[in-house]
């Protein structure tokens, strides 16, 4: 079943120059996206102008065939629709539970708590370093506070902007991980990445986003494997690995 | 063997408050060596760029360049002394152009110079010229020459890291600090920019890596520094840092396999 629906959409920052220039994409319920493409594709764009964040100028976007196009970004989240950005997706001078208090502050009153140690359950370093300035927090631990951030109002979709930016491949490891089982529970992510390899490892499909619009789409592993793809956006060649 | 040291780090620490964000680490790169820094987030291998290039004060220790002690010297005395660094979230000047953004980064203009202006006009007018060629030559080698013209707000996160890595070859360095250049670019592209590194080196330039793509990291270093909390884990080739146990577990994790 289709949850998050983008028909033809275009958006930008600046009138007249749409980097967004009519993209449309699909994903269906726990389902894992992927999408990918060459630097200024309008990727990261591209989701933030679905959660609200980017002027949309034409297109629609539709949650569970709801027109949400034009709902202003903190009501999306109201709606279901979750998204983590690439950087400053913390407040640094809060500590992590008070991070995720500031998060679920949409929830009802009686349910804040119990939720925050439902995220702890799901996220143990979190939990032990509940009372640190999220500031000093790792890469990693940072990463995996702002996916708690987004997960504490239950969405059903969760927008990722490339969460393996910057981080160990240890820690790229167990981020993706956790995507894969959080997913496990019926929650759709959609992953912007350039990290190719380990997005597609984790992705039931893909896209590749060329000029603001998808130029190929397909099951993630079929699009690692095929060659012209793998030449022009993922770097590799087949011989070579 | 003896390669020329061009960069040494003596017992370098850097203590923020109570914490000792770098910790006794030590580093000598030779001449034309790709010296590759990786380790855990919060390792302190940015800090220790910040320390190399003079953008913080060292608590203790001494840094040279090129035989020069330069531990004390400002970050522009640095550069002018032949060593650049990216930063790892590029700030370029958001209403200037690209081209602009790399004209900036050129040393010693003598247009800069207020008579020169007058006595020397065509020498600038030629220096000018010659610049102009030169950034929109590195700008065409990271893709950005179409937006030569365009404001540099306009460039997503990874096309800011790119014209990053522009401008830094525009101040002529012999020392290069990249603080991870991979992250946030095209695989595709990145190809493209492991090639130019290397033909960059084989000039003489040499590099010091910070990165996490391990797989850019093994091809383009031949010796890799592993730093955890502070200071140093191991060093050795690419190969003998993908089996050491101490790195696996630290960083590595499965991915090594």
């Amino acid at each position: 079943m289709t949850i998050l629906q983008v028909n033809g959409l275009v958006a930008g920052y600046e009138p007249g120059l749409s980097i967004v220039k009519g993209a449309s994409i699909h994903a269906a319920e726990a389902e894992i996206v992927v999408i990918l493409g060459p630097n200024g594709a309008g990727k990261s764009s591209l989701i933030k102008a679905i959660a609200g964040l980017v002027p949309i100028t034409a297109g629609q976007v539709l949650l569970d065939g709801h027109d949400i196009t034009a709902v202003p970004a903190h009501l999306k989240i109201r709606q279901g629709l979750a998204f983590v950005p690439q950087t400053e997706n913390i407040f640094p001078l809060m500590t992590v539970e008070e991070n995720l208090h500031v998060a679920g502050g949409i929830l009802p009153r009686a349910e804040v708590a119990p939720r925050i140690a439902e995220m702890f359950e799901t996220f143990p370093d979190l939990a032990r370093q509940r009372a640190l300035m999220a500031g000093s927090l790792s890469g990693g631990q940072r990463q995996m506070l702002a996916v708690a951030r987004a997960l504490i109002v239950r969405p059903r979709v969760l927008m990722l902007d490339e969460p393996s930016a910057g981080l160990s491949p240890k820690l790229v490891e167990q981020v993706f991980a956790r995507l894969s089982e959080i997913r496990q529970a019926g929650l759709t992510i959609v992953l912007v990445e350039q990290n190719a390899r380990a997005a597609l490892a984790i992705g039931d499909r893909a896209y590749v986003l060329v000029e603001g619009r998808e130029a190929h789409e397909g099951p993630a592993k079929t699009l690692w494997d095929n060659p012209l793809i793998a030449e022009l956006y993922l770097g590799h060649r087949k011989d070579a690995s | 063997m003896a390669a020329e040291i061009v960069l040494e780090a003596r017992d370098l620490t850097k203590r923020f408050g109570g914490v000792a964000a770098v910790n006794g680490m030590s580093l000598s790169v030779s001449k034309g060596e790709i010296l590759g820094l990786i380790g855990p987030n919060g390792a302190g291998k940015t800090t220790m760029f910040d320390l190399l290039a003079g953008s913080v004060r060292v608590s203790a220790g001494s840094i040279r360049l090129m035989g020069r002690d330069i531990t004390t010297e400002p970050a522009y005395r640095r550069l002018a002394g032949g060593m650049a660094r990216t930063f790892q979230i590029p700030r370029p000047f958001p209403d200037l152009s690209l081209l602009e953004n790399m004209l900036i980064a050129r040393q010693s203009q003598t247009g800069e110079r207020l008579w020169a202006n007058f006595t020397a006009p065509r020498r600038i007018a030629a220096e000018e010229r010659a610049a102009r060629e030169k950034a929109l030559g590195l700008l065409d080698l990271v893709a950005l020459r179409r937006l030569a013209d365009d404001p540099a707000r306009v460039l997503s996160g990874g096309q800011r890291k790119l014209l990053e890595l522009a401008r830094v070859m525009m101040a002529d360095p012999q020392v290069i600090l990249l603080d991870e250049p991979a992250a946030g670019v095209n695989p595709a592209l990145l190809e493209v920019l492991i090639s130019r590194i290397q033909e960059i080196n084989a000039s003489g330039v040499t590099f010091v890596l910070i990165e996490h793509n391990i797989d850019m990291v093994s091809r383009l270093c031949n010796r890799i520094v592993v730093m955890a909390q502070g200071a140093l884990l191991f060093q050795g080739r690419p190969d003998e840092v993908a089996k050491e146990p101490r790195v696996i577990e630290a960083y590595l994790g499965g991915a090594s396999a």
